[in-house]
């Protein structure tokens, strides 16, 4: 292994974490330099990592977190770790800025009822603030109810004491808007478990996704995503879709079935059945349904021709490992658990069950409350049974606007206590604030699969005055007589761990994990008895209908608040700051909407002023909107003068209120898909922030494709003077070399050796190839650029005239295909490092210029701001500072910002440095080895990310490095080349599965 | 030494009345007029202004400075800018070009500032105003008996008015 | 020559007295512009300050369009500034003796657009209070500036001849400071007995004098013609379609004559009724310019005709789609702007009644210099807008900061001639008088 000496390093320090946490829990802050007495284990200079657990989802990855001076600046994945593997996602990348968020609870408040009817928090002392909560809680004995989020492991039993103690037992919600009610529901029905299995994604040869968001927030994305990576490697693995929305996972497949909303299941079912005739191999019990449903007989109401789907259905039978993914909440309506039966079956039938559909290890959902729970809960509280509400890592305010619990709350009947550790929804209404510290301050653990468990510690010492609720509650329960275990937390887990030795290992490795074995379950009675049904839609027939889909950069948001991911296109509409309308073009002019119009859309749920964003990603005759927005800002000043109080703004809509309360009977889940919209079209213009204006690549050659029954005929670029499939004849980028330089014919053919673009006594010469057809356009490479780099937060004002400073972008473009073919390109556009860099040439200043080791490097304290450079690069890689962003970063973010980065300030250009601080890194530690740095040995930030193994950085110089091998295959292109820039960034062909009818 | 001034209106006549003088044997002559007129230069026959000269070192001056400057600057931290040769020659003869014009203009201006201004601010006693204008004035450096020849020749050739100034 | 209506100078004194007249002591209501243009001035700076301590934000640039009306603007007065030196040097050379009553305020314009114009690149980079980094100064890092960069060109081409054209505009003005200082009586003798240098019209003078202008107009002759072509190389050296073309040198360079003479115009005819120096810019100055802003007129024409044609024989699709775009895009009005000022709106020249009559030539002059600064803002534009990514395409729009500066820079120039207007002779005294005395001659008179 390459890194071996870097891991070692790394456990050694990390058997010293309990310890060293610890210390640096007392060390205050701001004097952390210089120490008055050092701990032996942190080296002003020298980054120290620790293992711990990301709880920004219930996937709960373990990451590997980058401290200096006892404050964490970067998260990765834990390379040891049981799913991340040494990656990480979007989310997960900038999860630490919840921590920094300056805007957090500062410490307990409480509520106070002013005269003229307006509601204020004002601060209070632990004290009172504890006493408060104990008079409540003694006051309302046996009427105190939980409301969290999802949660398991020792922190959930202690939990569940604290009430037993309170004489609350068991009155508690572990509630999450995504909680797979359906599918739990399903598998009872068809397999009598309500386990949630192994999709085995990695070993699927053909994927049916049903609405199934598995690269957004399904169940674990950042697994899901490294195993289709591995599905799909060389061109290996066929995806299809089914669902109204071409969204990040759909873009990611190679086939896009959109039937009528609402009737997806019958798509399943009919499926079902003709695999099951092919293969011949259905359960007798199950004859009887599948024989009800072919292809013929859906098509009508689907819309989908029963060719199409016999041909699909032919594709599974013949399939080896076959995999249908049940439906995600966008699809999930008042038939939820039975549709998710439906693929269920399917999965039976096409004899995925025990090969790449396997119980066990099964998904930990703990006790996972079902959405009927929560409308419940709120009947309780409207009927007195609530006498005190604790709200701890949930905001029903925002999330279940329908169920009234926020009305519930309001009318005063049950004293809340809210321990949310910034403000959201709910803390805004509670009768008292108790802030809990966040992931990364606290102890804890979780267990996301059985049999991984997972020990999250604290990377810093709480930023503010804020407490453990875990704690907490026993404290009040102690208080009240209660008898529950003693000691603090860490104690506590200790204790669970099974003692220090144990426990230490464990915090050294990030947990501990051993495989669970597969269980094999059979066909439940009642399978043959369910029947389909399509989902009932409410409302006038001709209306769009509405489609509500999870946030994969807000989640449900809970990250709102993180304005780096508000920053961060989105991977389908690339628009930044908000949620729009997406419809259909077509949809569009039958509505007579264009792109910017202000529309009111309506429910029986509720109604949301929101901007038009019509795009082709979307079935024609629907409205999508997506959550996560439109949620409480951060109530900061603006950031700079001159870039307007954008800190105050409210970004969105919040997509939540316009589902109504209806729920699938069987299930117990939200109907998320139940519903027709009005829409009235307001004639306002307002801003569409968007990164990118086309999705149109006008056959300029950046992001190519070969068809994969062309890819063993395709010759590596140049290869005997040959052009290979390198669809250059008859290519306009072709004609603009031949008319480029009179020469460009031959400039073309001849392959140039990128390795020579650097001095001849350097051993380096860095370069990196990216892989387009692993790349899903996820983000997370963006992400871990902005957090390795401090690269600022620029603000809607300045992004929406084309100010955003990532140093890199994925440029996302759509070609036209027939009409079910998936051809989206991911091209992520980073700097070049050109070794004839345009950009250099025309610098007066000097300031740009090529290093011995091949980088195109930039100075910025040498920088004028001629911005000449920018105007020259071809690839617009390079950003400039109009105004000093990070000169503006409020306490404490600073603390996030990297010190091995320089913070740029007003007038200067910047851009992508392939990562030269840890580049210097790597080569110090080689240096002091007397050696040259090994391959895999320095990792830039993207790179290290990439959750699909597409970007490959190393040395060109050394023949044996990956990204020199990887540059020779086929598939290689470079961007623009045509130019002669000399890039040493090459790109791999995304392959057309699709075969040509 | 006196300086005899005559003044007249027209250039012709100025160069008339400095030929005539010089046929008289007259030397140290000199002429006053509003405007550059060939047949006065001609008259006094100097010869070409040594100002050509200077123009000419200050141009060699200029672009062999302009080359050596970019190539030493070039070599004395050579840097690879765009995969081009430390010291590109093309892009520097703009350069080179430019100092050329820069330190030609110079070194003229400045030779006119000593031939022209400098060595001749002296010996103006008989300028009059009117020279600016319209008038043309024609002096004779002489002393002795020649003041009265040269008074003489000057009103001959059609002076209005002919002074002696003694200096 | 044009059929003259206007009186003729009858003698040499009364070309001093017609023309030192404008020396008289200001009018209230020179005085007024004189402060408007002033007030303007100021106005524009604080913009130029907010901006330089806000840093490049208060501005409409962006990624991708990183240069906008600060180089627009640039170039613009680079353009003006070339009249003079055209009319000065290049018809000197040529004999082309109408030139001696239009070359000093031509020569003036000059010098103040040249000084402007260097002003634009400073206001238009980032770090303004870093510009010395383009400059080449040892310094003891061992750092120096890119000499292979166009903008290090610009800086040494534009320096040049802003320091040429202000010493051959000095030059020419010694014998007229003489005439001055002989003339005037009030303060103002003793500035111009130093700014004469003790010019005494000695033939000793005159000979070094007219070796010196001739050198002069030699050296500078090639110099206008190199400072406008380094310019175009800022944008023809680059990659950006629709920069990218070696047409750009001699285009830039007729533009600059075709803008200089039309500024020129623009400023001389007021003066010219102001100070009723009729007798001096005559019709038949007005017919010659009128006939170079043809010919300038008809050279960009066919520049523009041949970007587009060039764009469609070379089938290259990113020259292709930048002059779609030009034509029809985000800033298709610019375009036809710039296209019907600077190629229609001379074309009644062609007729002499339009060429000598001077409201007509004014008017066609204003909207000349209209299109001529919109003909830099396509160019700067639409290229960049649409470059090689389609991804990274985006729009531009001026910002108030922006057009604050651009309209002070207009005032400033007002300014300067105003002042100069008072101070120096507008017209150059001892070349009227030598075409006069030659007339004379030539008519037989003694």
């Amino acid at each position: 292994m390459p890194e071996i000496d870097r891991r070692d390093f790394l456990k050694i320090v990390g058997m010293t974490a309990g310890a060293a946490a610890t210390v640096a829990c007392k060390e205050p802050i701001h004097h952390i330099i210089p120490y008055l007495n050092q701990p032996e284990e942190v080296v002003p200079g020298i980054a120290t990592y620790y293992n711990t657990t990301c709880r920004i989802c219930p996937a709960a990855c373990s990451v590997r977190v980058k401290t200096r001076e006892g404050r964490p600046i970067k998260v990765d994945g834990n390379p040891d770790g049981p799913l991340a593997r040494g990656h990480l996602c979007v989310r997960g990348e900038l999860g630490l800025m919840r921590t920094y968020d300056h805007t957090r609870f500062k410490g307990p408040m409480k509520r106070v009822d002013n005269a003229d009817g307006s509601v204020a928090h004002v601060p209070v002392t632990w004290e009172e603030g504890m006493t408060l909560l104990v008079e409540s809680l003694r006051a309302n004995a046996g009427k105190v109810f939980f409301l969290g989020g999802h949660q398991t492991g020792t922190c959930d039993a202690l939990i569940d004491q604290a009430l037993a103690a309170l004489g609350s037992a068991g009155q508690r919600l572990r509630f999450e808007p995504y909680a797979y009610e359906a599918l739990r529901s399903a598998d009872e029905l068809v397999f009598g478990t309500r386990a949630v299995p192994q999709f085995k994604i990695g070993e699927a040869d053909v994927l049916v996704a049903f609405g199934t968001d598995f690269l957004e927030t399904w169940l674990s994305p950042l697994a899901n995503q490294i195993s289709f990576s591995d599905a799909r490697r060389d061109g290996g693995g066929y995806a299809i879709f089914v669902g109204p929305r071409l969204g990040l996972s759909a873009a990611n497949t190679d086939q896009w079935l959109a039937p009528t909303p609402g009737t997806e299941v019958l798509v399943a079912i009919a499926l079902a059945s003709e695999v099951a005739r092919r293969k011949g191999t259905a359960p007798d019990a199950l004859r009887a349904v599948l024989a009800k449903y072919t292809a013929a007989s859906v098509a009508e109401r689907t819309g989908i021709a029963a060719a199409q789907l016999e041909k699909i259905a032919e594709r599974i039978a013949n399939a080896s490992a076959p995999l249908a993914l049940p439906p995600g909440v966008e699809v999930q309506g008042t038939n939820a658990a039975r549709f998710a039966a439906a693929v269920q079956i399917l999965n039976v039938v096409s004899g995925a069950v025990g090969k790449t559909l396997v119980f066990g290890p099964d998904h930990n959902l703990g006790e996972l409350a079902r959405f009927q729970d929560l409308s419940e809960l709120a009947g309780k509280m409207r009927g007195g049974e609530v006498g005190v509400l604790l709200v701890h890592d949930a905001n029903p305010a925002l999330t279940a606007p329908q169920v009234g619990i926020a009305d519930a709350i309001a009318s005063g009947k049950v004293f809340t206590v809210s321990f949310a550790s910034a403000p959201d929804e709910t803390s805004k209404l509670a009768n008292l604030i108790l802030p809990d510290h966040t992931a990364y301050e606290s102890w804890g653990d979780v267990e996301p699969v059985l049999g991984v468990k997972l020990l999250q510690q604290p990377m810093l010492r709480p930023l503010f005055d804020t407490r453990a609720t875990v704690e907490l509650l026993l404290d009040a329960a102690r208080t009240l007589g209660a008898t529950v275990p003693e000691g603090n937390l860490r104690e506590q887990l200790r204790a669970a761990w099974g003692g220090q030795s144990s426990f230490d290992a464990a915090l050294a490795r990030g947990g501990s994990w051993q495989n669970v074995g597969a269980t094999s379950v059979g066909l439940a009675a009642g399978a043959g008895a369910i029947d389909f049904e399509p989902t009932a839609l409410a409302g006038n027939s001709a209306d769009p209908v509405l489609v509500v889909y999870p946030s994969h950069q807000l989640y449900d948001g809970r990250l709102a608040r993180v304005q780096a991911l508000q920053e961060i296109p989105d991977p389908v509409t690339k628009t930044m700051w908000g949620s729009y309308a997406e419809i259909h073009p077509e949809t569009a002019t039958a509505l007579g909407v264009e792109l910017g119009d202000v529309l009111v859309v309506s429910t029986e749920g509720g109604e949301v002023e929101i901007t038009a964003y019509p795009h082709t990603a979307i079935r024609p005759g629907v409205i999508a909107i997506q959550v996560g927005h439109g949620t409480v800002p951060r109530d900061l000043d603006a950031p700079l003068s001159g870039q307007g109080t954008w800190g105050r703004e409210v970004f969105g809509v919040n997509a939540f209120q316009l589902i109504p309360g209806k729920l699938d009977p069987e299930s117990g889940a939200l109907a998320w898909l139940s519903t027709h919209a009005t829409v009235k079209n307001t004639k306002v213009r307002a801003n569409v922030i968007r990164a990118q204006i086309t999705f149109d690549q006008e056959d300029r050659g950046f992001g190519k494709a070969v068809a994969l029954s062309a890819l063993p005929s395709l010759k590596p670029w140049g290869a005997e003077g040959d052009e290979g499939g390198h669809e250059k004849k008859g290519d306009p980028e072709h004609a603009a070399a031949a008319a480029w330089q009179g020469d460009a014919e031959h400039l073309l053919i001849k392959q140039y050796d990128p390795a020579a673009d650097a001095g001849e006594t350097s051993p380096y010469r860095w370069g990196m190839s990216i892989d387009q057809d692993a790349c899903t356009g996820c983000n997370a490479c963006i992400a871990a650029c902005i957090t390795e780099n401090n690269i600022p937060v620029v603000g809607p004002t300045n992004v929406r005239i084309g100010r955003e400073m990532h140093w890199m972008r994925i440029e996302r473009y759509v070609e036209v295909t027939d009409e079910n073919e998936v051809d989206v390109r991911h091209t992520p556009m980073l700097c070049q490092h050109c070794g004839a860099a345009p950009c250099e040439s025309v610098c007066p200043a000097l300031a740009t210029y090529h290093s011995m080791e091949g980088l195109n490097v930039m100075v910025p304290n040498r920088c004028i701001g001629t911005r000449f450079c920018a105007n020259n690069c071809p690839y617009k890689a390079r950003r400039f500072n109009h105004w000093s962003y990070n000169w503006y970063v409020p306490e404490p973010e600073n603390l996030s910002l990297n010190p091995d980065v320089m913070v740029r300030a007003k007038g200067v250009m910047e851009k992508c440095t392939f990562c030269v601080q840890r580049i210097n890194g790597a080569k110090d530690v080689a240096k002091r080895e007397n050696r040259i740095v090994r391959d895999g040995e320095v990792q830039v930030a993207c790179a290290e990310a990439c959750p699909s193994h597409a970007i490959t950085f190393g040395n060109l110089r050394d023949p044996e490095s990956a990204v020199s091998k990887v540059r020779t295959i086929p598939r290689a292109y470079r961007i623009l080349e045509h130019l002669y820039t000399r890039p040493a960034v090459s790109y791999l062909m995304s392959v057309r599965r699709v075969e040509e009818a | 030494m006196a300086q005899v001034l005559g003044i007249l209106k027209t250039p012709e006549d100025t160069a008339a009345a400095l030929r005539s003088l010089k046929e008289a044997g007259f030397s140290e002559l000199e002429a006053y007029s509003p405007v550059p007129y060939h047949g006065i230069e001609e008259a006094l026959d100097r010869g070409p202004s040594m100002v050509r000269l200077f123009t000419l070192i200050g141009c060699l001056t200029g672009v062999s400075f302009g080359y050596f400057m970019q190539i030493w600057v070039a070599y004395d931290w050579p840097l690879v800018i765009g995969g081009k040769p430390f010291a590109s020659i093309p892009a520097y003869t703009i350069i080179g070009f430019e100092l050329n014009i820069l330190l030609g203009a110079l070194f003229t201006v400045l030779s006119l500032m000593f031939f022209g201004m400098w060595k001749t601010r002296k010996g103006h006693d008989a300028y009059q105003p009117g020279f600016s204008g319209d008038l043309f004035g024609c002096v004779v450096s002489c002393q002795g008996d020649q003041i009265a020849r040269a008074q003489d020749l000057l009103k001959r050739s059609g002076c209005t008015e002919v002074r002696v100034v003694e200096s | 020559m044009a059929a003259i209506t206007e009186p003729v100078p009858q003698t040499p004194d009364q070309i001093n007295d017609d023309i030192l007249r404008v020396l008289e002591p200001p009018t209230p209501l020179y005085v007024l512009g004189v402060l408007f243009c002033a007030t303007l001035v100021g106005i524009g700076l604080v913009a130029f300050l907010y901006q330089t301590y806000w840093g490049m934000g208060p501005t409409g640039l962006t990624h991708p369009v990183m240069w906008g009306v600060y180089i627009t603007t640039f170039v613009f007065w680079v353009g003006i500034a070339h009249a003079g030196t055209l009319i000065s040097a290049i018809l000197y050379l040529f004999r082309a003796k109408w030139r001696n009553a239009v070359n000093r305020g031509a020569e003036s314009m000059t010098v103040f657009a040249v000084l402007i114009a260097a002003m634009f690149p400073l206001i238009h980079i980032g770090r303004v209070y870093k510009f010395y980094f383009m400059v080449p100064y040892p310094n003891q890092r061992g750092l120096w500036p890119n000499f292979k960069s166009p903008l290090v060109w610009d800086l040494f081409a534009i320096n040049t001849y802003m320091l040429v054209s202000i010493m051959f505009f000095f030059v020419g003005l010694i014998p007229d400071f003489a005439a001055a200082r002989d003339r005037v009586r009030d303060w103002r003798r003793h500035l111009y007995r130093v700014l004469a240098l003790g010019w005494r019209g000695s033939s000793e003078q005159w000979r070094h004098w007219s070796r010196t202008v001739l050198h002069l107009s030699g050296l500078s002759t090639p110099l206008v013609l190199s400072v406008h072509s380094v310019v175009s190389w800022d944008f023809a050296t680059s990659l950006v379609p629709g920069w990218h073309t070696t047409i750009f040198a001699p285009y830039f360079v007729a533009g600059a004559i075709f803008s200089g003479i039309a500024m020129v115009i623009t400023v001389l005819v007021p003066v010219r009724k102001a100070f009723g120096l009729e007798a001096y810019l005559r019709k038949e100055h007005f017919d010659n310019m009128g006939k170079l802003i043809l010919l300038t007129s008809s050279i960009v024409g066919y520049a523009y005709g041949m970007e587009y044609f060039m764009a469609w024989y070379s089938a290259n699709p990113y020259e292709q789609m930048s002059f779609w775009f030009r034509g029809f895009g985000y800033h298709w009005t610019s375009t036809w702007i710039m296209i019907s000022c600077n190629v229609l709106s001379p074309l009644p020249l062609w007729f002499k009644w339009c060429r000598t009559n001077v409201a007509w030539m004014w008017v066609t002059s204003i909207f000349i210099n209209i299109g001529m600064w919109f003909e830099r803002y396509v160019i700067i534009m639409t290229g960049l807008s649409h470059e090689y990514d389609p991804a990274a395409w985006g729009y531009y729009v001026p910002s108030v900061v922006e057009l604050t500066v651009l309209v002070a820079s207009f005032a400033l120039f007002l300014t300067m001639f105003l002042v100069f207007l008072r101070l120096a002779p507008v017209i150059a005294l001892q070349e009227v008088k030598e075409l006069w005395y030659e007339a004379r001659s030539q008519k037989g008179h003694h």
